[in-house]
């Protein structure tokens, strides 16, 4: 029949394919040369990639790449590769090897992030460890002296690595990336008020962080048994100092206001050492029984920033972490699968506890540790010819230092089916239960019933539901529900439940061998309840409740028709995404209100056209437009100080419409 | 016509023609002709058995596979493959979460083709966001990590072979994912957030949020799940907003939430 015609034709093909005479080393070149316009500046389009400013911008790449002949007697092959050269997103990699015998690799990349766009603040001197503020300023004024800026960080990544084939089971491979993230972040200095008299600033902080990561390993694999023994460092280095001066912007008259400067701790300089190996046995076909033993080291002695009476010159901070993980699965009968393991994750933290007086209070530090023991026991039976049952149960046991609970124990049931015995179908469900519960607690601050999400008493419930069906041999589709429910009832005070449920569907169409076509969309929703209670300071301290209603709705379809198959496709795409918070609160005896809605609206719709000019050389011409605005009460219309105590940045939440048309000419040679 | 290896995962814009096959004689050499062009390939490697049998040694004796893939089970299906990749960053891979929910390497990869890892569609969020839907809308929300513009994919946070970590994460930990990238996050310091210092998923939701940085919800509510204290009257009233609640509401004042090294930092401000 037909199926044997073509198999005989493949094998034929094979064949002939494989003893062609042995051909020269094959080299394929591309370079890509594209010009862009952005007509307005953007802020979600190109946050990433670097294109986000009015003007023009360059799209240039290549991808030079060659290798031996199947049939040669060498396996070598390179790839040289650079993308978004004309962008701050650039990223240049070369591999190159020997298939069998070893690989290397380097890569140099660009990761810009644009925080924020067209802020304004008053602190001036970013970069010098020490933030002013113009003399003749003061809070009521900060309008006035206002400085301009985007806030934005850089990373800038390197990286190089090889492996070597020692023989046919022992391998060894190493690599070093280094990584330097410049640039500026957000951050609220308080200036050390009391908490009576709380007043603080928004704060443009320099970061200028240097993290460096060593890996290397030796690996034996053999048919039956494999392992692995390796060692990785991590290095964080802060570039800018202990620390950074603050002055204080709430005040009124900044002409002293460096004499009141605060001193904010910069993130301290930390290592991070790692042994770690592995060993898998595999056995009658479907066995196998593993293990892995991971043991860290953490270390962090910085100096402080301050001297204080009690606390020694810096920190002398040393974590040991410990996991070990015990795994086996296999085919008992032919119809029955089963999996089980055993894990064990341990944060030793050997810092010192420190107990020292401070504005003459005595403080106690609180260095944090943990264990965890984890059992999970898997079990999946085929009770049809291609239907699974499938039962789950998974036992968490946690134990904490300085913590209101000192154990939490979780127990999760799962309950699932997958089918794929109806024609053209296919189903998989999943039902899960789990019950949080722990040791007493113990609150070392009112108020006492009062309980910490994480810690709290907490039952799960859980469905999933993924289906796929052919309608036809030419559509698609693909739905999915995913709903959680988390209820925290027996907490009187903190969060009481939170429901997660998520709609999805994916669609894709084929009308004619020459269209194609596809959709999907996406609703979900979070809705959590939680409760308080006034602080004891208060006369007669009420009891509240906080609702908060989160959704978003992601909407796509596209397509694209082949015009003249081969030489000239046309596609198109829209995308809308729309979010919402919305958060309202109710106070015992009334009071309470309904928040304004965080809003983000983003439709983008797109439209391209690939042209073959000829067989060497293609041309891409892309028009896409975006709209895209967003609605944060936090920050919209209230200026630099417009909310009371706190100087903010001048900004707003983004809103603007942008087009964005870019052509491209890819040459192969 | 080689996508239709699994017909029942489509792909966006790239599974085009779920089960429709085209003349399938007039395009074999050209589906043969990929595979040469592919690792698999190479006669000097000698860990490929394909350049001795060529397609019987992965479509088997009869070329059972070659057609109707979907009636073959994962363990059938996966056979020829874990006979050489049981092994290095795919070790973990039987008793892993997608090994035991039956799925086949052919679900995420295509061997007759010249992408990357030989995945069945051009970026990795395609081919898992085929099944992790959710993941994928994640991604669409205005605080998210740069995968959908292409700067991360999904294996620089996770290995979907199986890992030691939790959620086939490629660190032993959440954390140790984590800092891999954040490294000043990971302390020790002098004074830790203990939540912090357990789990940042306790905070964070990593693939995407509405409430920056990728949080998973807006403070002060996210504060008062598990602190009232002092501040405990704080967003009471949606009409009485002051400087607890606007900007960036408690993190006005305890920005060093993750930890810091201030003697003073009792309650994360310095």
């Amino acid at each position: 029949d037909e199926d044997d015609e073509v198999r005989e034709a493949a094998q034929e093909a094979a064949t002939v394919i494989a003893n062609r005479p042995g051909m020269e080393h094959k080299v394929k070149r591309e370079v890509r040369v594209g010009l862009g316009y952005l007509d307005d500046d953007s802020f979600r389009l190109g946050r990433f990639t670097g294109v986000n400013e009015e003007g023009w911008f360059l799209d240039l790449g290549f991808r030079f790449e060659g290798q031996d002949a199947h049939n040669s007697e060498s396996a070598r092959y390179w790839e040289l590769e650079g993308r978004n050269l004309g962008l701050d997103s650039r990223r240049l990699s070369l591999e190159a090897g020997d298939q069998g015998r070893y690989s290397s690799f380097f890569y140099y990349r660009e990761i810009p992030n644009t925080l924020y766009r067209d802020v304004g603040t008053p602190y001036r001197g970013s970069g010098s460890g020490r933030l002013r503020l113009p003399a003749e300023g003061g809070r009521a004024t900060a309008e006035g002296f206002l400085q301009g800026r985007d806030l934005s960080t850089s990373r800038q990544g390197v990286g190089v690595g090889g492996r070597v084939n020692l023989d046919s089971r022992w391998r060894a491979s190493t690599a070093v990336h280094y990584e330097r993230k410049e640039g500026t972040i957000i951050r609220g200095v308080n200036n050390n008020h009391l908490w009576t008299q709380e007043r603080s600033a928004l704060v443009p902080v320099p970061v200028d962080y240097e993290t460096t990561r060593f890996e290397a390993d030796v690996t034996y694999d053999a048919d039956e048994l494999q392992g692995r023994l390796g060692y990785q460092l991590s290095v964080f280095s802060q570039r800018d100092g202990r620390s950074l001066e603050v002055p204080d912007a709430t005040r009124l008259d900044w002409s002293d206001a460096g004499d009141n400067a605060g001193t904010v701790s910069l993130e301290p300089d930390n290592q991070f050492h790692q042994v770690t190996g592995s060993l898998g046995y595999s056995f009658a076909d479907t066995g196998r029984v593993g293990a892995d033993l991971a043991l860290g080291h953490m270390t962090q002695d910085e100096r402080f920033v301050e001297d204080v009476a009690g606390l020694p010159a810096s920190l002398d901070g040393r974590i040991n972490t410990t996991l070990v993980n015990l795994r086996a699965s296999g085919r008992p009968h032919p119809r029955l699968n089963l999996r089980a393991g055993y894990r064990y994750d341990d944060r030793d933290n050997r810092t010192d506890v420190y107990e020292y007086e401070i504005d003459n209070l005595i403080r106690s530090t609180r260095p944090v540790s943990y264990t965890q023991d984890r059992y999970h026991l898997d079990a999946s039976y085929r009770v049809h010819d291609r239907t699974h049952l499938s039962l789950g149960v998974v036992r968490d046991e946690n134990e904490r230092t300085f913590s209101d609970r000192k154990r939490t124990d979780e127990t999760a049931y799962r309950i699932g089916i997958r089918s794929r015995a109806l024609p053209r179908t296919s189903l998989n469900m999943e039902l899960g239960h789990a019950e949080q519960r722990g040791s007493q607690y113990e609150r070392q601050t009112a108020p006492e019933e009062l309980r910490q999400y994480y810690l709290a008493d907490r039952d799960r419930r859980s469905a999933n539901l993924y289906a796929s069906f052919h309608i036809t041999d030419r559509i698609q589709v693909t739905p999915r529900v995913q709903w959680i429910d988390d209820d925290y009832t027996r907490s009187e005070l903190g969060l009481q439940q939170a429901e997660r449920q998520v709609w999805a569907v994916d669609l894709s169409w084929v009308p004619t061998d020459r269209i194609t076509a596809y959709g999907f969309y996406a609703y979900e929703n979070t809705e959590a309840r939680q409760a308080g209670r006034e602080a004891l300071a208060f006369a007669a301290p009420r009891n509240w409740r906080s609702d908060r209603d989160d959704e978003s709705v992601t909407l796509g379809v596209g397509g694209e028709y082949d015009l003249r198959p081969d030489r000239f496709t046309l596609g198109a795409e829209v995308l809308h995404i729309e979010t919402s918070g919305r958060m309202r609160t109710l106070v015992e005896g009334g009071g309470g209100g309904v928040y304004p809605s965080l809003e983000s609206r983003l439709t983008q719709v797109s439209l391209y056209g690939d042209y073959k000019v000829s067989e060497n050389l293609d041309f891409r011409l892309r028009y896409m437009v975006e709209r895209y605005q967003e609605k944060d009460w936090g920050i919209d219309g209230v200026g630099v100080t417009g909310v009371g105590n706190l100087v903010l940045l001048d900004q707003d939440s983004p809103d603007y419409t942008t087009h964005l048309i870019a052509g491209a000419l890819r040459y192969r040679f | 016509w080689e996508m239709d290896a699994d017909p029942e995962r489509p792909i966006r814009g790239v599974d085009k023609i779920p089960e429709v096959v085209v003349d399938r004689t007039a395009q074999i050499e050209e589906h043969v002709q990929r595979i040469f062009n592919s690792p698999h390939a190479f006669t000097a490697d000698e860990r490929t058995p394909f350049s001795d049998e060529v397609c019987i040694t992965c479509h088997g004796r009869g070329m059972e596979t070659l057609f109707n893939i979907e009636k073959e089970t994962p363990e059938r299906l996966n056979e020829p493959c874990l006979s050489c990749h049981e092994e290095g960053a795919r070790s973990h891979w039987k008793g892993s979460t997608h090994e035991f929910a039956g799925l086949a390497c052919v679900n995420c990869h295509a061997m007759h083709n010249e992408r990357p890892e030989l995945l069945k569609a051009d970026t990795q969020m395609e081919v898992c966001g085929s099944c992790h839907l959710d993941r994928r809308s994640d991604f669409g929300k205005p605080s998210h990590h740069p995968v959908p513009e292409g700067i991360m994919q999904c294996t620089d946070c996770h290995n979907p072979h199986g890992t030691p970590g939790l959620r086939k994460l490629v660190g032993h930990t959440i954390n140790e994912t984590c800092f891999n990238c954040h490294a000043e996050k990971r302390g020790p310091f002098l004074w830790e957030h203990n939540p912090a210092r357990e789990s940042c998923v306790t905070c964070h939701n990593p693939h995407g949020s509405i409430h920056r940085p990728l949080l998973n919800a807006r403070a002060p509510t996210l504060c008062q799940q598990c602190h009232l204290g002092t501040h405990s009257d704080v967003g009471l009233s949606g009409a009485g907003m002051d400087f607890r609640v606007q900007g960036r509401s408690c993190l006005n004042c305890h920005s060093q939430i993750h930890g810091t090294n201030h003697p003073r930092g009792r309650v994360f401000r310095e």
